[in-house]
């Protein structure tokens, strides 16, 4: 058998799972915050003496380009316009994020809308007054280096941090971690933070269809190889036996 | 078989509960009192082909994994609480609130429910109560011979009856606001729930502790913005139709494989 054959399936192995990160790529079209992820190829060489090459699927890179903003009016929705992550208290330790769709949680604190509690500069969690006390304050205001205040009085202020795109793997739930500790990370001073307006999800849909137009066509393209290989080999065994 | 095909369909399936609940801003478009609803999405776990750092053949580590989504779900229908614009009507019993409270209402269970649809009415014992019969508290009776009914924007209800020309303060409206207003139980017909999620209650008369004042006269209409729907609407149905076409894709993927032999 050639070793065509092997290299046409490692093909349309790693175009199979090219086609599942597409897909779930698009199935994220209007998830807040979401990044879209892209899958690299690599050859692989197995045998010095066959030279028998392989592609394979090596890692899915997630692209952490800017959403578009979308404006909602919603005093607890931020969006970040930069690099950085804003970080929540998850059960299973520090994460990061940039949905920034909060609510307030039954303790008064600032929670996102999964109910991780939102992390302060100080290390504390952002309480926000009842309306009883803040009367006559006016409304909660978070400024762009995401200061919160109710009139004169500062809340508190959220913590924006900086991660390499490297370091961060998602982890679902509209969250990342990341390898470092949250202390080890830098201020992420040139992040952003918008009230009133949501991150929208970075995918194009135009620009995937066409990848999964290319995914499919190569696939069947690959497809065509096999069936090649097994019509050459089985031309050569009728006409040796 | 084939991840691509169940991130497709989670996708087509969260797609189409954001249409439902489009469908039912836009129904209730011109109800009182309304507050529209936001599906909100979330990315379900990525399974993990090769984790990141793992040493790979050439000795050296990977600096990123492969890892792949398992789809999309619609997390929570976010609740939100923005003024609706002010209609005027007239009605002496017609109240807007100008800014943030609730109407608190005496269900027959003797529980609370609360309501942003001024639109009171009087029952046959003249107590004011929601246009379903539910009673306002704390209660309020008009008298039987009342020719005009006012309520001050603090909330003071008097009348003024037609033996006697002065006019009679005949009761108190107070306003109900929680800390957090989306932690709140939709009941329909415009009444919600108090829930744990939903925090702190403040009840005080309109105007005090934050709230918002009563204006009579006026009704709330529904926050729903026809054209920021529409748009929600185009964007879901397209989205619906993207994940159609990647299970078209995937199962051509799999028919190509299958006509192998």
């Amino acid at each position: 058998m050639g070793n065509g054959l092997y290299s046409a399936v490692s093909g349309s192995t790693a175009r199979m799972k090219e086609l599942e990160v597409l897909s779930n790529n698009l199935a994220h079209t209007n998830t807040t915050g979401f990044k879209a992820d892209a899958v690299r190829f690599e050859e692989v060489l197995t045998g010095k003496k066959t030279q028998t090459r392989f592609v394979e699927a090596r890692e899915a890179r997630t692209r952490h380009t800017q959403g578009p903003l979308r404006k909602t009016d919603n005093p607890l929705d931020v969006a970040l316009t930069g690099k950085g992550f804003l970080v929540v208290d998850t059960p299973r330790g520090d994460r990061l994020t940039r949905a920034g769709r909060f609510v307030i949680g039954a303790d008064n604190t600032l929670r996102t809308a999964s109910g991780h509690a939102v992390r302060g500069v100080t290390g504390q969690t952002i309480t926000i007054p009842t309306l009883r006390e803040r009367e006559g304050k006016g409304p909660i205001v978070i400024d762009e280096v995401g200061q919160t205040s109710s009139g004169s009085q500062v809340l508190g202020q959220l913590l924006r941090v900086s991660a390499d795109g490297a370091q961060v793997k998602k982890e679902g739930h509209d969250l990342f971690r990341c390898d470092k500790s949250t202390d080890d990370l830098q201020v992420a001073t040139d992040t952003t933070v918008i009230q009133g307006q949501l991150e929208q999800s970075n995918v194009n849909p135009v620009r995937l269809m066409t990848e999964i137009i290319e995914v499919q066509r190569h696939f069947e393209a690959l497809q065509q190889v096999v069936k090649t290989y097994r019509s050459i080999d089985g031309q050569a065994t009728r006409r040796i036996v | 078989m084939f991840r691509a095909l169940k991130t497709a369909a989670s996708g087509m399936d969260a797609q189409q509960k954001q249409i439902d609940i489009i469908a039912n801003n836009l129904a209730n478009v011109n109800t009182v009192g309304f507050k529209k609803a936001r599906g909100e999405f979330q990315d379900l776990f990525y399974q993990q082909l090769r984790s990141a750092a793992a040493p790979d053949a050439s000795q050296t580590t990977s600096p990123i994994g492969l890892e792949i989504g398992q789809g999309v779900r619609m997390m929570s229908s976010q609740k939100m609480f923005t003024t609706g614009d002010m209609l005027p009507t007239g009605n002496s019993l017609d109240l807007a609130i100008e800014g943030e409270g609730f109407f608190r209402a005496q269900m027959p269970d003797g529980s609370f429910s609360y309501t942003r649809a001024g639109n009171l009415k009087l029952d046959a014992q003249r107590q004011m109560v929601t246009s379903d019969g539910y009673v306002i508290e704390p209660g309020i009776e008009i008298p039987d011979d009342a020719v005009e009914i006012t309520i001050s924007r603090e909330g003071v209800v008097s009348v003024r009856q037609n033996t006697n020309e002065d006019i009679v303060e005949v009761g108190q409206l107070t306003l109900v606001a929680f800390q957090n207003p989306a932690g709140l139980n939709s009941k329909g017909r415009g009444l919600y729930e108090a829930t744990p999620a939903s925090g702190e209650m403040t009840e005080a008369q309109p105007g005090a502790d934050g709230l918002g004042f009563t204006v009579q006269g006026q009704l709330e209409s529904s926050n729903v913005q026809v054209v920021e729907e529409m748009i929600d609407l185009i964007s879901a149905q397209r989205a619906y139709e993207v994940n159609s076409k990647v299970i078209q894709a995937s199962d051509q993927m799999l028919r190509d494989a299958t006509n192998l032999r």
